[in-house]
């Protein structure tokens, strides 16, 4: 603060409340006293409570000063407005027009004056609606970023995701396997153009450290069914991916700023991939990283090792941009017809696989976006809960008015014209809450961005557009509609005759009663349903965490590595390396085991492969059977923690190349094939029936790993010795006696010294993968639970505040039944018994929408809540609690009204 | 006096304050006056919203002008009562000696 002047926040307040006219003089004589008299004779903290004491009292007196003032200028205007009518008949559109602005001026002013009169109730009404409109705010930005925000491509709606079914995984989704890609090409109608791709991660060395980049290989015109263009120089075009082609890439353009601080010189360089020269021929554009978090974009070339086919290589996805006039079920007829085709020429291949389209946003937010609508109807729900309450507290206000609304209507107010006024306060309301939910919600939507322990998808984009803000507009107009009509309406139903000639205390009518009753009832019934909701989503999240992991979590440090083909051409490199490695690792201090897999539990990247199970011949066009499998070096359970339930684990001879083939299978497996006998000793073979595989022998059974599998269908699983499917690509899983991080640099020290050049990626805990596997479970949790509280204490305060209202009312009638002889606890139990009755139909409303939704969610949700019959019970008996606890308290106040008090008071 | 606009007590103060204070009355000062002279705390907003109303029925007047001395830029309102003031006041004034005339035996003891 410099000289004479107040602070800001105490000029603003002063600005909002004190006419213009008077402001300079009254600020400046404030900040003059401040400075001369109270600053210098006071502490710092005392001065400036003096100085807010002095603005809230001066704004309190000029807002008072505006009431009153305004006050008077209304009757001059009701009388002058008396006097029009009686004098003027047949009024012109103008003066239509004229009259009704300033009505709706007037109406503002008498609602403000009304709502500040009251300033309990304005704030719970307030509070209410910015709870209900704060939550909606929230999930609906990210609703909104999933759902409705253009794709940033050209025409991002009418892109499709192409991609092939197998319907022996429950129809999961897989990728196209090029040649049948090649046929989509040349016969698909329905799209103007297709392009493929293919992620994977590759090595970069050279300048600077090695660094692993997540790098997507295009096939055909991606960029151009996109509809992208370059930042700088080219983009990679379909016949860049003809073999004899010179290698070029594609620099993202958060790489490029990275690596290399945006240097346009890049293009025309030469960068380095797992040994390969790559030319850098463009930039792409900011915020382009398809298909989520790509680094790089690389031509797919395909050279077929002679005598091998691509027809079982799954690993294109595809896009394409439809016709003008084309429907996507019509793409999807099309692609029938080349499937069927295909398995007609290759029924074994091709047996249960179905290809299918659906739009690109679709596949994009395939994970998020069910969860995300089941949060906002339950927002939404929250929202409505908060709308009844907000309805029933302006039901109460509008009927304490009834006086004044039957004096306006005697003066020739039409009951249209009151509904507006009513309908104005609460529209008032409404936008002052909808403000104040914004608030909240804002920062409900920063808190999630920050919660989010994981990198967002580049496309995904969370922030507020003047689109979420119209939205939120609506929302605000529609709740203030939806919780003023029916009270203003009901409000404006009585005979003002009958009620000024009755003193203006006659009690509620029966309409009123009514829609009392069951806007009660009406929260109850959503309260429970989100009671319902919450409780299956707890369900499956305790059940998710009770599930029996199958291994250790706890210090267990995980990295990748991956050996390029041209340092490690052969498969006998790559063994000698993960064997050193291996040796290595368990020879440091502080690591208890050590060893490495093609798949992390918890992990998602599955592989499955065909197998024939001796004695089990499958029945002709029956799908050979497949199980996953991974590949994992001697002492991986002891690692994992894994218990072997029978059997032994593999020996060191038996990851050498060309050791005879030996298997360790799951639990489930042994379900599958030999429910009740000994797997150990028996055999299957990769491949079909016909295949020349050789027997694999079992030799270990282990517990399922339901981290593998988080739904908890453990699928039938088999772990084979690196000897027998050389891997270039294996996660590490060190067991460490301390805390696991500590291992870090001991790690990184042995790979250098093994290969310098190799990056070591993804270094984390299994604790750190488990949390980021599950947060959005854990956070989808902990909202229900939040939003469940919130319905809780809606209704409760809605029951409560109803009942205090009621028991107000009847005062009357309660002292004269207590005068009468009436037993006092009679009372009580007469108004708990009417809440009870609303509450009881609430419940059974509610538990009958929540049992159907509630199954319908166990089905969707985690897959792991099954319903019971006792969480339909707990949520009727905790609902009636609350309901009965929140009546009790104002129905205690009925008991001890004194008869004499009650009726004198009337 | 057949036109004169009834005031309230506050009203009384404040303007008695404005005339005590002749030529120096503004907002801050006439706050100190009545409190001082009544020994009662005023609201600042209280005095500036009763000069306000005054001024809109026509019993004071304002001017703003400068403050004196080294405060450069400092505005104040000095107001001065009004002929319709002062008839409002006397008219108060007489009101209340009417009512108080003849109570002196019963307010003896007070």
């Amino acid at each position: 603060m410099t000289g004479r002047e107040l602070p800001r926040s105490a000029r603003l307040l002063l600005r909002l409340t004190v006419p213009r006219t008077a402001r300079t003089v009254v600020e400046a004589e404030l900040a003059e006293e401040y400075a001369d008299d109270i600053l210098p004779r006071r502490l710092p903290l005392r001065a400036r409570l003096w100085l807010w004491r002095e603005c809230l009292a001066l704004a309190t007196a000029f807002i008072i000063a505006a009431i009153r003032r305004g006050r008077s200028r209304d009757a001059d205007v009701i009388l002058a407005a008396r006097r029009y009518r009686r004098t003027s008949r047949g009024w012109g559109e103008s003066r239509e027009r004229d009259g009704f602005a300033t009505a709706f001026r007037h109406d503002i002013r008498h609602g403000l004056r009304t709502l500040l009169k009251r300033p309990a109730f304005t704030a719970a009404a307030l509070l209410t609606i910015a709870v209900g409109i704060g939550a909606n705010t929230t999930i609906y930005s990210l609703l909104h970023a999933v759902m409705m925000r253009p794709l940033p491509f050209t025409e991002g709606d009418r892109l499709v995701f192409l991609c092939e079914h197998d319907s022996e995984y429950g129809g999961s989704s897989m990728g196209v396997a090029p040649p049948v890609f090649d046929l989509w090409q040349e016969r698909l109608t329905g799209l103007e153009d297709i392009a493929a791709w293919h992620s994977v991660d590759r090595n970069l060395t050279g300048e600077g450290e090695p660094e692993r980049l997540r790098v997507t290989r295009t096939m055909g015109d991606l960029f151009g069914v996109l509809g992208i263009a370059p930042e700088r120089g080219w983009f990679i075009s379909p016949d860049d991916s003809a073999p004899d082609q010179a290698r070029v890439a594609v620099v993202s353009h958060a790489l490029w700023q990275r690596r290399w601080g945006s240097d346009p010189a890049l293009i025309g360089q030469t960068i380095t991939l797992d040994e390969q020269i790559f030319e850098v021929i463009g930039i792409a554009p900011e915020g382009f990283r398809f298909p989520d978090r790509a680094d790089l974009f690389i031509p797919l070339s395909l050279e077929v090792p002679e005598g091998e086919s691509l027809w079982n290589a799954h690993i294109l996805w595809g896009v394409g941009r439809l016709r003008d006039g084309t429907t996507l079920p019509e793409v999807r007829t099309g692609l029938n017809t080349i499937t069927a085709a295909i398995a007609a020429e290759r029924p074994e291949e091709y047996a249960g696989i179905t290809a299918g389209a659906q739009p690109l946003r679709t596949w994009l937010y395939r994970d998020i976006k069910a969860p995300l609508l089941l949060v906002y109807a339950v927002v939404c729900l929250v929202l409505l809960l908060a709308c009844a309450n907000t309805a029933n507290l302006m039901l109460a206000l509008f009927s304490t008015r009834q006086t004044e609304l039957a004096v306006r209507s005697s003066l020739g107010a039409r009951r249209s014209r009151i509904i507006r006024q009513l309908l104005t306060e609460c529209m008032m309301l409404a936008f002052a809450g909808g403000f104040v939910g914004y608030l909240i919600g804002e920062a409900g939507r920063r808190l999630i961005l920050v919660g989010i322990p994981i990198e967002l998808p580049a496309h995904l984009s969370f922030t507020t557009d003047p689109g979420i803000v119209l939205s939120i507009l609506l929302l605000v107009v529609v709740t203030g509609i939806i919780f003023g009509i029916a009270p203003a309406f009901g409000a404006t139903r009585t005979d003002p005759a009958r009620l000024l000639a009755r003193g203006g205390t006659a009690s509620a009518s029966l309409q009123q009663g009514r829609l009392r009753r069951s806007l009660v009832v009406a929260e109850v019934t959503m309260a429970v349903i989100v009671l319902a909701t919450t409780g299956v989503a707890m369900q499956g999240y305790l059940n998710f965490r009770e599930i029996e992991p199958g291994y250790e979590q706890d210090n267990l440090l995980t990295a990748t590595v991956f050996l390029p083909t041209f340092s490690y051409p052969t498969d006998q490199e790559k063994v000698d390396f993960f064997t050193t490695l291996q040796q290595r690792l368990q020879a440091l201090p502080g690591v208890s085991g050590a060893s490495a897999t093609t798949g992390l539990p918890e992990g998602r990247q599955l592989w499955g492969r065909s197998l024939t199970v001796e004695g089990r011949a499958p029945e002709p066009g029956e799908p050979a059977d497949i199980a996953y499998f991974w590949v994992i070096q001697p002492d991986y359970f002891l690692a994992t923690g894994t218990p072997l339930l029978s059997g032994r684990d593999f020996t060191a001879d038996e990851q050498a190349l060309g050791a005879p083939p030996r298997a360790i299978v799951n639990e489930r497996f042994v379900r599958q094939y030999w429910p009740e006998g000994d797997a150990l000793g028996r055999r299957f073979h990769w491949g079909g029936t016909d295949s020349e595989a050789p027997w694999v022998e079992i030799v270990g059974v282990v517990a399922d790993i339901t981290g593998h599998d988080p739904t908890g269908q453990h699928r039938a699983g088999v772990f084979i010795p690196i000897g027998a499917y050389p891997s270039d690509r294996m996660h590490l899983v060190v067991r460490t006696s301390g805390d696991p991080l500590e291992m870090v640099e001991p790690l990184k020290r042995i790979m250098a010294a093994i290969d310098p050049n190799l990056p070591l990626f993804e270094i984390t805990t299994m604790a750190e993968i488990l949390q980021r596997e599950h947060w959005p479970i854990l956070i989808g949790a902990w909202a229900f639970v939040v939003f469940a509280v919130v319905a809780l204490l809606l209704a409760a305060v809605g029951i409560y505040a109803i009942i205090s209202y009621t028991v107000a009312r009847r005062q009357r009638e309660m002292g004269i039944r207590i005068a009468l002889g009436a037993d006092r606890r009679a009372i009580t139990r007469l108004v708990l018994i009417r809440i009870g009755k609303m509450t009881f139909v609430g419940v059974a409303i509610g538990t009958t929408v929540g049992i159907a939704i509630m199954f319908a969610l166990s089905r969707m949700l985690f897959g792991l809540a099954t319903p019971t019959v006792a969480l339909p019970l707990v949520v009727a008996v905790v609902m009636t609690g609350v309901g009965l606890l929140a009546a009790w308290l104002p129905a205690r106040r009925a008991r001890s009204v004194n008869p004499v008090d009650a009726v004198r008071e009337e | 006096m057949g036109n004169v606009t009834p005031i309230g007590e506050f009203e009384q103060l404040v303007m008695l304050a404005i005339m005590r204070l002749r030529d120096e009355a503004y907002g801050v000062v006439i706050k100190r006056e009545i409190e001082e002279c009544t020994g009662r705390s005023v609201s600042r907003g209280a005095v500036y919203t009763t000069l306000d109303r005054l001024e809109e029925k026509g019993l004071l007047s304002s001017s703003k002008a400068d403050a004196p001395g080294p405060r450069t830029g400092m505005v104040r309102r000095y107001f001065t009562v009004e002929p319709d003031g002062l008839a409002a006041l006397a008219s108060a004034r007489n009101a209340l000696q009417t009512m108080w005339s003849g109570l002196e035996p019963q307010l003896g003891e007070l």
